[in-house]
């Protein structure tokens, strides 16, 4: 839903796939968005010594909790090469003109609302655009734990959501590819015991491999997420 | 009925029809709802923003 806003100020710091809050404003003409606050992510806040192990991890990989190589909203996604779930070489630049959606999950996380969640969206976007899929969309589940999810356990994560091979890889590589491909798009992640804390993001690029949008969290619905993607395919054909 | 009675029928027809139309193109006016969304899209040109929005109870419908 489009809204016009009063002051463009308003807008300076929006992105796309931000969260926002915000009032609707109606009047006679036209309902306005005003009063628009960014939603920081913070689910992590309800186990404080996780999301305190994280801002420690945060602050040293930078200053301001941002990794210093993280891609904003524009510029060009760098290509990358990783190895999917039918061991076949996939890079970034092999989609070049469509619109590729990535994500990030380790394959035994016990969490329904963390990676499970992540990759219910992406078989919701499959489901969703079923005619676009491979053809003019295209799904990248990077895998953060290589060392332990090993290629079959990766090819029958695959088989659970019943991804279509021609538009939704599931990618592995070594670790030090992946911490590079994570650092870009501002994914941050380290083991604890059995497990791995991490944060969250679904990124969106656009035909031109730029970065259309960088949603962080859990909190958004796979109907938001696929309302973005439609904009994306939209906007930049 | 004279030309006097068809008249003022006429203008009591327009005057109710006019009555039934403020409420649809004023009632919301000057009323505010909270809502969280996400941004699909930003044009500082034309000063909107394109926000994904959960359902807001009483207003989407309306839309």
């Amino acid at each position: 839903m489009s809204f016009p806003v009063h002051d463009a100020k308003s807008l300076q710091d929006l992105k796309p796939g931000m969260t926002i809050d915000f009032a609707i404003a109606t009047e006679k003409e036209a309902s306005y968005a005003e009063e628009i606050h960014v939603r920081a992510f913070q689910s992590l806040e309800n186990d404080p010594s996780e999301a305190n192990r994280l801002s420690i991890l945060e602050n040293m990989l930078s200053d301001k909790g941002r990794t210093k190589d993280a891609l904003t909203v524009g510029q060009a996604v760098p290509d990358f090469r990783l190895v999917d779930q039918n061991q076949q070489q996939v890079a970034l630049s092999d989609f070049a003109g469509k619109v590729v959606v990535v994500t990030f999950v380790y394959v035994r996380c016990p969490l329904p609302n963390y990676c499970f969640r992540v990759s219910s969206n992406f078989a919701r976007l499959q489901k969703r655009f079923k005619n676009e899929i491979g053809r003019d969309l295209v799904l990248l589940t990077i895998i953060i734990d290589p060392v332990h999810d090993q290629p079959q356990s990766v090819k029958d994560y695959a088989r659970i959501w019943s991804a279509d091979p021609k538009g939704w890889h599931f990618l592995t590589g070594s670790p030090a590819e992946i911490q590079q491909i994570c650092a870009r798009f501002d994914m941050k992640y380290y083991p604890n015991e059995a497990l791995l804390v991490h944060s969250f993001h679904t990124v969106v690029i656009d035909r031109r491999a730029r970065l259309a949008g960088n949603i962080e969290g859990n909190d958004f619905t796979a109907k938001q997420l696929g309302d973005l993607v439609e904009t994306v395919m939209a906007d930049s054909r | 009925m004279s030309s006097f009675e068809r008249r003022m029928k006429k203008f009591v027809s327009f005057l109710v029809l006019v009555v039934a139309m403020l409420p649809a193109t004023s009632s919301r006016a000057g009323e505010r709802y909270a809502a969280t969304g996400l941004v699909l899209q930003v044009d500082t040109t034309r000063q909107t923003v394109v926000v994904s929005c959960e359902s807001i109870p009483n207003v989407m419908t309306q839309w």
